[in-house]
């Protein structure tokens, strides 16, 4: 084979050059696109407006100049590009090759693919295999947009499909709740009418069913919207050590009933008080020690709680509640189970009591909530140890009323109050539950109608309980309109729905509403929380000046009359007696809190004996409380002096009390 | 083979019978997903799984499938996704034809996975031409024969295929198909 034709082979563009520079031979595919017919005279660097080398004059001995070097050159008219090199003869005769290849990047770009053929290129050029390689990944990218628009798509179907759900719960939940709050109200009322025991142990274990089924509720609701409680997430200042004995307490009896010892442990490292989502903390350690007495049939249950750590990176304390029983235990193969929904965690060995078995998962699921944990061992006698681990931070000053003193107390109320609900069981149920703890109801069942009636009222009313979902109008709309009417001023604005999406409370707030009150709603719970609403706005508005409020007599008769017509007589006596020893230990603990200048007890101690004063209508002591306890909120600290006058006020209500008491006895 | 080999086939059945029919294919073939990348390999065994299950899906025999979608692969992919290469392979069927294994070979270069059939083609008589197909898979005779049919039309060169002779080979393929060109 000639040198000419092997280049022919190596290369699809090769051009012979004589020593004068004059084109001898040229290959097929050039004389293809410039049409040359044989033997005639071709210009082959005139032909090409050369890209590189810079500044090529286009003279055969200034390319001979250049070994090496990369020509590349385009022909508009013959729509030809090439890359190649001139590679001069060995003979020194100086002659020389043009040999190169299409410069394909050039020809895709400015005329075309199609001009190309597979056979222009010979099979070593790379050019070809990398047009393959982006070509294919061009292709690997449309794919991969492709697929991504399919995950798109899916993702808004699924998005679509959870709005869907999360619409379905929010209705579900929403018409559960409201006859569940019919049936919870008027379990109530039952219950108060009842004198036979065996009775009122069926009420209580319906009441029971109730907060069961309201448990499902809530936690399918939760666990479908993901919502976080932000009110139940709310941190208020809390004494741990209080928190504790009061969970205690709680199962004293039940523990009692069977034999078992009930034991609690403080560490006295402990801060004053913490800020605490009190809501949640409680709620998972009576669930932890509800279990605990369920499960245990002899020995003991403890309750503790104890700083673990007192420096944690965020400032505050590392705290561990322990809740720990000689129970069975929780049998290995459960244990990995013991925090999913509808585990109730029951064995033949453990066969005892029952339950919605949601009461762990959503102990757990609230404490993830505030960044806490909660985690499963071995008691030292092989029962079931719970330890929940949280992070809290020191309160160094205690701004809050601790909500659970408040929860316990017996309220009676002397407010109106107006009630509104487009549902007329709950109407009438809620309006009487609401009477039954002494409000003055008057009731709407339409936010039209509830308008109507502020706007005609002469008396102002204390407090609106207003539903949110009516048919006329939204309860927002209803608490703004109601604002603005001469009656409804000072009246303390509460919503009330069966929804509690975080939306619905922030829209609440915007419209005034102070509160929000989930149906269904236990008298209790109502009654603490309106309790606090009330006491706020009476401070509010009565500023630090007692005198209005001071009332001549150191009792108020028609209160207590119309607890005994409420309670009977005998369970009011009682309280009476409660009192006297409480109250004498609180105005004690309140006069060496002062002696010691430790005023968050002081006002503890003020707090808890206001309550339970006014609530047995020793309402003269117990607004003399109230504003101690304010003076102290806002800084005004009294010293020890004040308590002599409040014994001497406390001891004097009590004894009328007991007087009207025995009066109404002896009649 | 290639994802876009599969991506060919779905889109067959896709234009032709609906999604419906589609995903009784890809319920009957037992694969999950057809989100399919064109330059990535995938096991074989997935192509042969809904090429059968097409055929059972579609009530035809499975030869009768794989021509029809030999035609689809040359009228479809080839000449939308791959026009510019196709065109610059061939300008008539010899050509093409001719020129498929150089192709084949560059591919190889670029995609290591890649195992191509390689094609012998010889111009016998000037309206007879001889192919042979020969591939390590088995059972796609239908196929190249429905690729051979569709390329006769791309390049407007009417032929029949006279005969397709199964040549002994240890494993794999080894086939010829001769052809008569209307011309």
């Amino acid at each position: 084979m000639g040198q000419w034709d092997l280049l022919n082979q190596l290369f699809t563009v090769v051009v012979e050059f004589d020593a004068t520079g004059e084109v001898t031979r040229a290959s097929p595919l050039v004389r293809e696109r410039f049409q040359l017919a044989d033997n005639e005279a071709f210009d082959f660097f005139g032909s090409f407006e050369f890209k590189r080398p810079a500044r090529f004059a286009g003279e055969l001995h200034e390319a001979i100049a250049s070994p090496g070097r990369l020509f590349l050159g385009h022909c508009e008219a013959a729509k030809l590009a090439i890359r190649g090199q001139i590679i001069p003869a060995e003979d020194d005769s100086g002659s020389a090759w043009f040999t190169g290849v299409p410069w394909l990047a050039w020809v895709r770009d400015h005329y075309g693919e199609e001009l190309l053929h597979f056979n222009d290129f010979p099979p070593h050029d790379s050019q070809m295999d990398q047009l393959l390689l982006l070509s294919s990944q061009q292709r690997m990218l449309e794919d991969l947009q492709e697929v991504n628009g399919d995950l798109q798509e899916a993702k808004v179907a699924l998005e679509g499909q959870a709005g869907i759900r999360q619409n379905f719960f929010n209705r579900v939940s929403h018409e559960v709740r409201t006859p569940l709050t019919g049936i919870s109200s008027a379990l109530a009322l039952l219950r108060d009418g009842l004198s036979d025991p065996k009775s009122r142990a069926l009420i209580t274990m319906a009441d029971a069913s109730v907060d069961r089924a309201i448990e499902v509720v809530n936690f399918a609701l939760g666990d479908a919207s993901g919502d976080m409680k932000d009110q139940d997430a709310l941190a208020v200042a809390v004494d741990l050590r209080h928190l504790v004995a009061k969970v205690a307490k709680l199962f004293e009896a039940g523990a009692l009933e069977k034999g078992l010892t009930l034991e609690t442990q403080v560490d006295d490292a402990l801060s004053a008080s913490y800020w605490c989502p009190d809501l949640i903390v409680r709620e998972a350690l009576i669930n932890l020690v509800s279990n605990a007495v369920k499960f245990t049939e002899t020995g003991w249950v403890s309750l503790s709680v104890k700083l673990e750590n007192p420096s944690v990176e965020t400032g505050g304390h590392q705290i561990i509640f322990t809740v720990a029983d000689s129970g069975p235990g929780i049998p290995a193969n459960l244990r990995k189970t013991a925090f999913a929904p509808f585990e109730t965690g029951i064995t033949q060995e453990t066969r005892h009591g029952g339950g919605t078995g949601l009461g762990l998962s959503s102990t757990e699921a609230a404490l993830k909530r505030i960044g806490g944990s909660i985690s499963l061992g071995d008691s030292h006698t092989g029962g079931a140890m719970f330890s929940i681990d949280l992070t809290l931070q020191i309160c160094a000053d205690s701004p809050q009323i601790e909500t659970d003193e408040v929860a316990e107390q017996v309220y009676v109320f002397d407010h109106s109050l107006l009630l509104l609900d487009d549902s007329p069981t709950n109407l009438s149920l809620n309006g009487q539950l609401l009477e039954s703890i002494g409000f003055s109801v008057t009731r709407a069942a339409s936010g039209s109608e509830a308008l109507a009636i502020a706007e005609s009222s002469v008396e102002p009313f204390d407090v609106a309980l207003l539903d949110i979902n009516l048919p006329d109008m939204t309860g927002y709309e209803v608490a703004e309109k109601l604002a603005t009417l001469p009656a409804c001023k000072h009246t303390v604005l509460v919503a009330l729905s069966a929804y509690s999406e975080a939306k619905e409370k922030q829209e609440a707030a915007d419209a005034g509403m102070v509160a929000f009150v989930t149906k269904p709603f236990k008298r209790d719970a109502i009654a603490a929380l309106l309790a606090s609403m009330l006491t706020m706005t009476e401070f509010e508005r009565s500023g630090s000046s007692s005198s209005e409020q001071q009332a001549d007599a150191a009792f108020e008769p028609m209160d207590v009359a119309e607890m005994i017509e409420l309670m009977g007589g005998e369970a009011v006596v009682t309280l009476a007696n409660t009192l006297e020893v409480e109250g004498l230990e609180n105005l004690q603990g309140l006069r060496s809190a002062l002696v010691a200048m430790e005023y968050h007890t002081a006002e503890r101690e003020a707090h808890t004996l206001a309550s339970s004063c006014l609530a047995l209508g020793l309402v003269s002591v117990g607004r003399q409380l109230r504003q101690v306890e304010s003076d102290m909120r806002d800084g005004n600290r009294p010293d020890a002096s004040v308590v002599p006058g409040l014994e001497l006020m406390f001891t004097e209500g009590l004894a009328n009390l007991r007087d009207h008491l025995n009066g109404l006895q002896s009649r | 083979m290639y994802g876009v080999i599969n991506k060919s086939l779905r889109e067959m059945v896709l234009d032709g019978h609906g999604e419906l029919i589609w995903d009784q294919v890809m319920a009957k073939a037992g694969v999950p997903s057809d989100s399919f990348l064109s330059m990535r390999s995938y096991d074989d065994e997935i192509t042969f799984r809904l090429a059968v299950a097409s055929s059972d899906v579609l009530g035809i025999d499975v030869d009768t499938a794989l021509h029809a979608f030999g035609e689809h692969w040359v009228n479809h992919t080839l000449a939308k996704e791959y026009d510019a290469l196709a065109r610059s392979t061939g300008s008539t069927m010899l050509e093409f034809l001719t020129n498929l294994n150089a192709l084949h070979d560059r591919i190889s270069t670029t995609f290591l996975d890649y195992q191509p059939p390689e094609f012998r083609v010889s111009a016998l008589e000037a309206n007879r031409m001889d192919v042979q197909y020969i591939s390590h898979r088995e059972g796609l005779n239908s196929f190249v024969a429905g690729l051979l049919v569709a390329l006769s039309n791309r390049f407007n060169e009417p032929m029949t295929i006279e005969e397709i002779e199964s040549l002994p080979v240890e494993s794999g393929t080894h086939t010829r198909f001769k052809l008569l060109m209307a011309v």
